[in-house]
């Protein structure tokens, strides 16, 4: 019952191999516009793959892939789109990484730049302009011409969300981006994200922030060895999960 | 539910027309490689004349060696396969069927050469007997590194004592590579340590000139060193009578040496600086802890290296004819300089290359899996950090 | 107590004995070096030789096919041709110059084409990626010397007489004479100076004028201009090549390649290019993964993803080892012995020869390759260090 123009992200009967081993099975799922999606489950359970699959990181091997309205080609149809189609969805999609994968030998200003500039074809003016205004909203305009390396991880992160904003894409994921940071920066991060969903920004995010999920997500997803065992509301799920699984999950995540 | 067919379909979708400048990349050089194979193959089957390979293969092998002496460079080169045959057993496992398998192979290409030449297929015969024996034997009876090392200098010795009376500067041809590069590399691996641990030493009487000398034999060409130390010779000591070979093999371990100790100092880097401290922490002497604790390990690390090295001096074997001597690559050129072949240039290069990949090849392979087989042990003992 | 290990030495002692050895140590290499310098002595009065740098301002007497040697004209150095009645330090000259322009020529064409090849082996064609490796395995396991004696004795060698061979372009020539094309400098002085100035001109336009606009406009701009320049110049090139109707060049108006200059270059170039690919592919593979994925993500095309991310963090790491390997192709000039090319090694080996001074020679010899084998590594580590400046 969603509408077709409605939907930015559509998964079908989705499934992933690594070598001979059955990664993500079965997937049905469709993620709307302006919506906030969290995944959550243990390490291994595939959730990583699954956000991958959506910019083409990983390509899937079964079942149908739309991502704004273009369908991700699969291993094994012959009929495989080319890599324009890929290009054309990776500019509307942008993703954030646990690591940061900030170009370490760019400044803050051309790592928000390089991609506007060379893909979308703005010219450095502009495009240095659109840097300022992300990286006031994100806190960090006095930064602009320092490197990476100088920077602290929370703010490399959050450098790294300005950086995907650049190029304006109309949804973003976020593959566990609080992970590798120290705890006391891991806030300044989350801030950052509550303004974007506030904002409307679509998101699909992989998380252990069980508090910013409950705040900030529409639905929340449990995703156990490569199935999603239950998908409902934080309320649906915090409160009342359905499965056994998901609440041995829960009660040993929510313990701490 | 894809069958081979549709896989390799798709395989070369991804792997070889994926987008449009791949497909008109992919077009160009299958093309070119078809016109290149087409040619060579051609040239080489029908046009080629061998005769001039298996007419000199024993000017290959053993350059101008008097037939009289043949049955030394022989056993020469049987105790140089068993010494090849050991340190691989060393490193790896003996796996009867591949190495049935790549033997075959061989001998399909050997003998279309050597096919009549009654005297060299019992010697090739009997090397690879001796390879294939000295490997099985090192890898199940698990010998050590000790005992084959003594083993390896013994053998170097004997090949020295059998070959000398013939004359040293009668070697030449294959032998006289081999045996170089073997000879060489015993002593440079021997120095290159030295020098390396001179290097690091807190003595800055011993630090300085190993400094010294690395970093200009950095700078110089082997070949100037080679050739030097043949014109000095007489001028330091005229009274000395010290053949050509050996002032060679001098010069090589001359300069390679300094290059070994850079591949040495390499290893050691890569050593946990934790290793030194727990053996200082133990009370044990300097001399003790670079001998015991530290050498093995960094030699273990810088095998690789060392290999790369032991390969540059088998590359580097040709330069000697500056000093007179006639490795593999001169007995080629003195075959071209006869008036009967003197067209041949093409025959004899192509077989002069094929010759010197496949060593090289066979050393680059012998390297790589030293240094898989080697970074898993290593790895391993990291995990328990 | 409890048992202690054998060599249990106490600081004081272990400070004696490293005064011994350095006192030893001293002793025997200053004994060493000593009875070599006596030995020498005796050895050079019994031949008759004296050691001495005279011999350099004597008439050389030897011809040098090629290369160009240090002069004196109005007071100032220039570079002139040599002749047979230069002195002997001119002909040491001349070598020094054979040898510089080898190294610098190999040098540019052995890194372009091992980047290219190094990251060849990244490339998503399986057929580019292969064919990469097989090069590299190729020129690296197989001896310097044997391509040097191929590229000459079978290639070079084997290519037609000069009388034999068509103009490519109306001008260039490659014959087993030699490769010539016309220099530029044949021009109207007039010409070089507008070449000049319509390439600052170029510049300055590509790099300022140009900022605020974006940059598919720019290449644009970029390319008209190189192609106006090259139609301006096509028919300002005049040739004043002379074609003898037998036999060698006797004279010619333009560059002229021996095959001997040639063979060294390409074998040089070519196999070096082997070990720099080798370099690059290890520094592109050493980078975080994570560097192509988030470049992949934002939509990057997969030439300006190497471009902007990948090589210039590849670089950095590589140039420790791209300074080795430079050093190492300059070494490897002196092999041009082999093929005749009268490099420095070569042209002070025919000096010894005939003048009988070996070690001299050497001295100098060695004097000179450390001192280009220091300021390559100087200009490798000023790149260095400007390159970890950037960050």
């Amino acid at each position: 019952m969603t509408n077709a123009s409605n939907s930015i992200v559509e998964m079908v009967n989705l499934n992933k191999y690594f070598g001979t081993q059955l990664v993500l099975s079965d997937i049905n799922l469709t993620v709307i516009r302006g919506e906030v999606l969290v995944v959550i489950g243990g390490s291994g359970s595939g959730k990583s793959t699954l956000i991958r699959c959506i910019n083409g990181l990983e390509s899937h091997e079964g079942g149908t892939l739309i991502v704004d309205g273009y369908t991700m080609p699969c291993r094994t149809l012959p009929t495989a789109a080319g890599s324009k189609d890929l290009l054309r969805i990776r500019k509307r999609v942008g993703m954030v990484f646990q690591q940061f994968n900030l170009f370490p030998h760019k400044t803050v200003r051309d790592n928000l730049t390089l991609a506007p500039v060379r893909v979308h074809n703005r010219s450095p003016a502009d495009a240095a302009e659109a840097a300022e205004k992300l990286l006031s909203r994100v806190g960090l305009e006095a930064h602009a011409s320092k490197f990476p390396a100088q920077l602290s991880g929370g703010q490399q992160q959050r450098v790294a969300i300005a950086r995907a904003l650049a190029m304006e894409p109309d949804l973003m994921l976020f593959d566990e981006p609080t992970s590798a940071l120290d705890p006391e920066m891991v806030s300044e991060v989350l801030d950052v994200m509550r303004e974007l969903a506030a904002d409307g920004m679509t998101m699909i995010i992989v998380t252990h922030e069980m508090g910013f999920a409950r705040e900030v997500a529409g639905r929340i997803a449990y995703l156990d060895k490569g199935r999603f065992l239950e998908i409902g509301t934080p309320t649906e799920l915090f409160d009342s999960p359905n499965n056994d699984r998901t609440k041995t999950f829960l009660s040993r995540i929510l313990k701490h | 539910m894809s069958s081979p067919f549709h896989s390799m379909i798709f395989w070369s979708r991804r792997n070889l027309f994926a987008t449009a400048k791949d497909v008109a990349l992919t077009v160009m050089l299958v093309l070119l490689s078809i016109w290149a194979a087409y040619h060579f193959i051609h040239w080489a089957v029908l046009v080629a004349r061998w005769d001039v390979v298996s007419d000199s293969l024993r000017v290959f092998l053993v350059g101008t060696l008097p037939p009289t002496e043949f049955w030394r460079a022989w056993i020469a080169l049987l105790f140089v396969a068993l010494i090849v045959g050991s340190m691989s057993g060393l490193g790896f496992a003996f796996r009867p069927r591949q190495m049935a398998l790549t033997i075959l192979f061989l001998a399909g290409l050997t003998f279309p050469i050597v096919g009549n030449n009654i005297p060299v297929l019992a010697a090739v015969c009997s090397m690879t007997v001796s390879f294939v024996a000295s490997w099985f034997l090192v890898s199940r009876l698990a010998l050590s590194i000790r005992h084959v090392g003594c083993f390896v200098t013994g053998s170097l010795a004997l090949i020295f004592m059998i070959l000398a009376p013939a004359g040293m500067d009668r070697w030449g041809g294959l032998l006289l590579s081999l045996v170089f590069t073997l000879v060489s590399s015993f002593f440079i691996i021997i120095f290159g340590v030295l020098l390396a641990f001179g290097r690091r030493s807190n003595n800055w009487a011993l630090r300085l000139p190993c400094i010294m000398y690395i970093e200009s034999m950095r700078s110089l060409p082997l070949i100037l060193i080679v050739y030097w130390i043949w014109i000095a010779g007489p001028l330091f000591f005229p009274t000395w009578n010290v053949a050509a070979v050996t002032r060679g093999i001098a010069g090589f371990v001359v300069y390679f040496s300094a290059v070994a100790a850079e591949s040495v100092r390499g290893g050691l880097q890569g050593l946990p600086k934790g290793q030194q401290e727990a053996a200082r922490s133990l009370g044990l002497g300097e001399f003790d802890i670079n001998y015991q604790i530290l050498l093995p390990q960094a030699l273990r690390a810088s095998v690789p290296a060392l290999m790369g090295n032991i390969l540059d001096v088998f590359n580097f074997v040709p330069v000697v004819f500056v000093v007179g001597l006639a490795d593999f690559l001169r007995t080629g050129e003195m075959v071209l300089a006869s008036p009967r072949y003197g067209d041949r240039t093409y025959e004899v290069y192509v077989f002069m290359l094929v010759i010197y990949f496949a060593i090289g090849s066979v050393l680059t392979f012998v390297a790589r899996g030293l240094e898989h087989h080697l970074s898993k042990g290593s790895r391993r003992l990291s995990e328990l950090h | 107590m409890t048992a202690r290990p054998r060599r249990l030495a106490n600081p004081t002692e272990r400070l004696w004995r490293r005064q011994v050895i350095r006192l030893i140590v001293l002793a025997a290499l200053g004994t060493v070096i000593t009875l070599l310098i006596r030995a020498l002595e005796h050895s050079l009065a019994d031949q008759g030789i004296h050691f001495s740098f005279d011999y350099l301002f004597e008439v050389a007497g030897i011809p040098i096919s090629e290369g160009r040697t240090l002069g004196i004209a109005h007071g100032w150095p220039v570079l002139q041709e040599y002749l047979p009645t230069d002195m002997n330090s001119q002909a040491l000259l001349t070598g020094l110059f054979n040898t510089v322009s080898v190294s610098l020529m190999a040098i540019v064409a052995a890194t372009v084409l091992g980047v290219a090849a190094g990251l060849g082996r990244f490339s998503s064609n399986w057929l580019l990626r292969n064919m990469c490796f097989a090069f590299t395995e190729a020129f690296r396991n197989t001896p310097l010397l044997v391509q040097l004696m191929f590229w000459y004795f079978g290639v070079l060698l084997q290519l037609p007489p000069i009388t034999a061979v068509a103009h490519l372009l109306g001008a260039v020539t490659v014959s087993v004479h030699g490769i010539s094309a016309p220099r530029i400098d044949s021009l109207l002085p007039a010409g070089v100076g507008l070449l000049l100035c319509l390439l600052a001109m170029l510049m300055w336009i590509s790099t300022t004028a140009l900022r605020q606009v974006n940059r598919r406009a720019r290449m644009i701009v970029i390319w008209l201009i190189a192609a106006l320049v090259v139609l301006a110049l096509a028919p300002a090139i005049p040739l004043n090549v002379d074609y003898p109707i037998s036999g060698r060049f006797q004279e010619f108006g333009g560059v002229n390649i021996s095959p001997e200059l040639a063979a060294l270059v390409l074998a040089i170039s070519v196999n070096s290019a082997a070990y720099i690919a080798e370099i690059v592919r290890g520094a592109v593979d050493s980078l975080p993964i994570g560097q192509w994925e988030a470049a992949a993500s934002l939509g990057l095309t997969r030439s300006d993803l190497l471009r902007q991310v990948i090589l210039p963090q590849a670089v950095k790491i590589a140039l420790p080892s791209l300074g080795n390997q430079y050093i190492s192709l300059t070494k490897n000039t002196s092999l041009g012995i082999a093929v005749g090319f009268p490099e420095l090694f070569n042209v002070t080996g025919t000096i010894a020869n005939q003048t009988g001074r070996s070690l001299e020679g050497f001295l100098i010899l060695m004097v000179t390759y450390l001192l280009l084998g220091t300021a390559i590594s100087f200009a490798v580590n000023y790149a260095n260090s400007n390159a970890l400046r950037v960050g």
